[in-house]
């Protein structure tokens, strides 16, 4: 296990910028999961950290060691690729032994025929060793792809969006595997993905690319519950966070959100005041996740009126599209479905969890 | 572990070409030494070599029979695209069609190209000698096709179009059955008609195929040399004397290298600004086949 | 459904067009080799019969003469030589094209793979050996190898025939080593092989069934060059190209003979096709695909 450190790393593709002045600290026996839309240069990091795209400008290290481009056959780093990229013509056994025959290794074939073999049973693929890759399915090929990598007992684990080519079921099923399998290797990972759920779930840190910019760094609750800006906490969470523009009200010394039309009123906490009142805002933006607004039926002092209401069933959850004066809300619940009309609905917002972001998207902090 | 130094390291790919950049610098010399020679008065067995500047391209361009011969190469090119483009296409379009026995077809067709040209010249010279079978099918009598003036040239045409056009059918074939096919599906359901549904619709996109096949076939036409040299060599008169045959009994007969290369240079100018242009009309039709 | 007797009339004359279509094309494709067989069957006599015959009784005279210098009644001479230009042309086509694979196939790897200097230009060095007129290439050729001693040499015919050979392997070999996906030649750097390594294990394995088609293609146009043959060579490296040819003297021409010589020249070639001719079609197509 080793850790892994960015310094001010750069990759142009001719003149433009993949990643941009890219600064992570990746520690040793770290699930550490880089996320971010298409585009972010997720991959190209990664195929630098792995030797096998030049870095433009910064450096790399592994451990103590930088890494040079081309030298990737050097780093013990084992990667598992988004298409797996599996020898179509070397069986699974032979596929699993393969990195263990270079010259690097040096293993003699019964200590090779031992490694595959456990492996392969811990991934339930032992049944399949003589088979060829094409004649896989996209599961078996992730997990053979997996196997690859494990036998190598590698210094850092790196995965490119391993499993975005898999149905959702098997998704669910991989992701809950990779975590027992976490919990068995004691290797730094670093895994790619653009999923904000697998992000959520798999990671002991998220770093949040965009363009090839860093936004934010931090644990999976950092990121969701203290989102850096906007952009960050516009990619965690299904459906999107609402973000309603508004003004801040001052009212008997305490502070309130309200959207324009004065439709939705609700207060803002008071650690935020500080803040708020040093930065002199009026206008704000405050994000409401669609788990935070509850469908209630009954006036009450903090409820407020729904206009008009479409819902959308989708087995187990709801979503709700509302019209609140000028605004449009989305909001969901696990709960039973709703039937009355929209005049006699109204929301509630759990106003400790809003947050509001200032002109520039930055988030209101305290203090 | 043993780390390799980066030098090696970026030596790799050119380990990998070394060898067959040897050979290219091999090849490149003579390409070198004939513009040379063009330029000179070489003549075969001479030992002094004089040099003498643009003399031989002048000579060349004022003389008739380099006009005519350089005339006689692009309508010979000309004449035999049009053909084979026309008979490829028609037997492309044959042989697209999944009735039964017709892999059978597809692979006979290709006989024609298996052959060596001369061989095919050779065959051909004998069917079409005065006492053979063409007359005989044609109902001619003692009809010399390769010997005649006039018809020495057709006659060579249709033997080029007979070796060559299986080239142009298996390659059209090929771009034919690489055209998706929902197009068409859509096309029929529209209620469009073959001849409209093949002018809109393959034609274009099979256009980027016609032209590479056209490429190939203007680079080898231009440089006709083995079937004249086994039918008519040049003859009769110099009816046949396509610009290499020239450019070869100029060299091999008369000695003069200078001039033959001379010759040889313009034709090598020709065929490369010739595949420029063809070049280019592939990459338009590729782009718009492509939708870009 | 009233329709249907009318649409299957109209599906049969467009099947029986296509069929005859067909046909056509292939008896005109076809025609003359047959009758070149035939005429390989025939004495000298009844080729030049004034008119063909269709029905006659065949021998074997002629192959006889060509293959085992047996004379041929009513004929003066025989060529003994022809076997030794089809091995000629054995020896010269197939050493072409092993040294092509040889050089070739490692620089079509470095072009689909490596980035590095001067690399499209060296690509387009191989292309523009094909631009070339041959003439305005063996005329120095000729020039060097009477002063080197190749002239008229086996290593002298491979040589040149790389001009032939070189260009194609090159062109289309690089097109399946750039058909294999990086990732896979990625994964083998990072489980610890060198680029060297991975060509052998990886890359190489992957290609075989391009590099059996690439090379049987650039056999056949070895193979079928004769002007090479005819200015390089002399009667000792003559391939059986130019062997042909020498059936058709001022004196005479032995008709039966030359037809015999023509069908054993293709014969190689023919084999070759009807073994693999699926992979010609696609070795063939691919090239045009990639440009």
């Amino acid at each position: 296990m080793a850790s892994v450190s960015l310094i001010n790393v750069t990759k142009k593709y001719g003149r433009i910028p993949a990643v941009s002045q890219l600064n992570l600290e990746v520690k040793a026996t770290e699930f550490f999961v880089i996320f971010g839309p298409a585009g972010a240069g997720k991959t190209s990091t990664l195929k630098m950290i792995a030797g096998l795209e030049e870095v433009t400008e910064g450096e790399i290290s592994i451990g103590d060691t930088r890494v040079r481009a081309r030298a990737s056959d050097e780093i013990d780093v084992a990667m598992i690729f988004e298409t797996y990229a599996l020898y179509p013509h070397f069986t699974v056994f032979e596929n699993m032994a393969f990195p263990l025959k270079s010259k690097y290794r040096k293993l003699d074939s019964a200590e090779i025929r031992s490694r595959v073999e456990d492996v392969s049973r811990s991934l339930e693929i032992e049944g399949f060793l003589q088979r060829y890759p094409a004649e896989l399915s996209g599961g078996q090929k992730q997990r053979v792809s997996l196997g690859r990598a494990l036998v190598r007992k590698p210094r850092v684990f790196l995965m490119d969006e391993p499993l975005s080519h898999l149905d959702a079921k098997l998704r669910h099923q991989m992701r809950r595997e990779l975590k027992k399998l976490r919990n068995k290797l004691q290797t730094s990972v670093i895994f790619v993905t653009h999923d904000y759920m697998e992000a959520l779930s798999l990671a002991d840190r998220i770093a949040v690319l965009d363009k090839g910019r860093l936004r934010q760094v931090g644990t999976p609750d950092e990121i969701y519950l203290a989102p850096e800006d906007v952009f960050v906490a516009s990619l965690f969470g299904q459906p999107r966070i609402n973000l309603v523009e508004g003004l801040v009200l001052n009212q008997n010394d305490r502070l309130f959100f309200s959207t324009t039309d004065g439709a939705i009123v609700f207060p803002i906490p008071a650690g935020l005041r500080e803040c708020l009142e040093r930065s002199n805002l009026e206008k704000i933006t405050a994000g409401i996740r669609p788990t935070s607004i509850q469908i209630i039926r009954e006036q009450s002092p903090a409820a407020v009126r729904v206009w008009s209401f479409l819902s959308e069933d989708t087995g187990s959850k709801h979503l709700y599209y509302m019209r609140i004066g000028e605004t449009s809300l989305t909001g969901i619940t696990e709960s039973g479905g709703i039937m009355e009309k929209p005049e006699k609905l109204f929301i509630s917002v759990e106003t400790e969890k809003v947050l509001y972001f200032d002109h520039a998207g930055k988030r209101i902090r305290e203090g | 572990m043993p780390i390799k130094n980066s030098f090696s390291r970026r030596a790799v790919p050119y380990f990998f070409v070394l060898p067959a950049l040897f050979l290219t610098i091999g090849i490149l010399y003579p390409f070198i030494l004939s513009l040379y020679y063009s330029l000179t008065d070489y003549r075969l067995g001479s030992a002094a070599i004089e040099f003498i500047g643009f003399k031989n391209y002048l000579v060349i361009f004022s003389s008739a029979s380099f006009w005519r011969s350089l005339g006689l190469t692009a309508g010979y090119t000309a004449a035999s695209l049009v053909l084979q483009i026309g008979l490829g296409l028609a037997g492309a379009l044959l042989l697209n069609n999944d009735v039964k026995g017709i892999q059978v077809a597809r692979s006979l067709i290709i006989l024609p190209l298996m052959m060596p040209p001369v061989v095919a010249a050779l065959m051909w010279k004998v069917i079409m000698a005065p006492n053979g079978v063409l007359n005989y099918l044609t109902g001619l009598v003692q009809f010399s096709w390769l010997g005649t003036n006039t018809a020495a040239l057709p006659s060579l045409l249709i033997i080029d179009t007979w070796i060559y056009t299986p080239f142009v059918t298996v390659i059209l074939l090929a771009g034919l059955r690489s055209l998706p096919q929902e197009p068409y599906e859509a096309a029929v359901l529209d209620g469009g008609s073959p001849w409209f549904i093949f002018r809109t619709l393959t034609l274009p996109l099979l256009k980027p195929f016609i032209f590479i096949t056209a490429l190939f076939r203007t680079i080898d036409s231009l440089k006709t040399f083995d079937i004249i040299y086994a039918t008519t060599k040049g003859g009769p008169g110099s009816s046949t004397m396509l610009l290499q045959v020239k450019a070869y009994f100029e060299s091999f007969r008369h000695y003069s290298m200078g001039s033959a290369l001379s010759m040889m240079m313009v034709l090598w100018l020709v065929i490369f600004v010739m595949s420029r242009v063809l070049v280019g009309f592939w990459a338009r039709s590729s782009r718009q086949a492509l939708g870009r | 459904m009233k329709n249907r007797p009318r649409q299957n009339a109209k599906d049969t004359r467009k099947k029986v067009l296509i069929y005859s279509g067909i046909v056509l094309f292939l008896i005109f494709a076809l025609f003359p080799i047959f009758w070149i067989f035939l005429m390989s069957l025939k004495t000298d006599k009844e080729i030049i019969a004034s008119i063909p015959k269709f029905f006659f009784r065949p021998t074997l005279e002629n192959y006889e003469a060509i293959l085992f210098g047996l004379k041929a009644a009513g004929t003066e001479t025989s060529r003994p030589d022809f076997i030794l230009y089809f091995k000629n042309s054995l020896i010269i086509t197939s050493g072409a094209v092993i040294v092509s694979l040889l050089v070739g196939v490692p620089a079509a790897y470095a072009l689909a793979r490596f980035k590095f200097k001067f690399k499209e230009d060296i690509a387009f060095t191989f292309l523009s050996f094909r631009f070339a007129p041959e003439i305005a290439v063996i005329i120095p050729i000729f020039v060097i190898y009477r002063s080197l001693g190749l002239y008229n040499t086996y290593i002298g015919m491979i040589l040149v025939y790389q001009l032939i050979t070189l260009p194609l392997i090159v062109w289309i070999m690089r097109g399946y080593f750039e058909d294999i996906p990086d990732s896979i030649e990625q994964a083998a750097r990072l489980d610890g092989y060198s680029w060297f390594s991975i060509f052998r294990k990886i890359s190489l394995p992957l290609v075989k069934p391009g590099l059996a088609s690439t090379a049987i293609l650039s056999f056949i146009f070895a193979w079928n060059n004769f002007i090479f043959g005819l200015v390089l060579g002399a009667k000792e490296t003559f391939p059986v190209t130019v062997g042909t040819l020498g059936f058709i003297s001022y004196e005479s021409v032995l008709w039966g003979q030359m037809a015999a010589a023509s069908m054993v020249t293709i014969l190689p070639e023919i084999i070759i096709a009807f073994f693999i001719q699926k992979y010609l079609v696609r070795g063939l197509s691919l090239g045009a695909v990639r440009g």
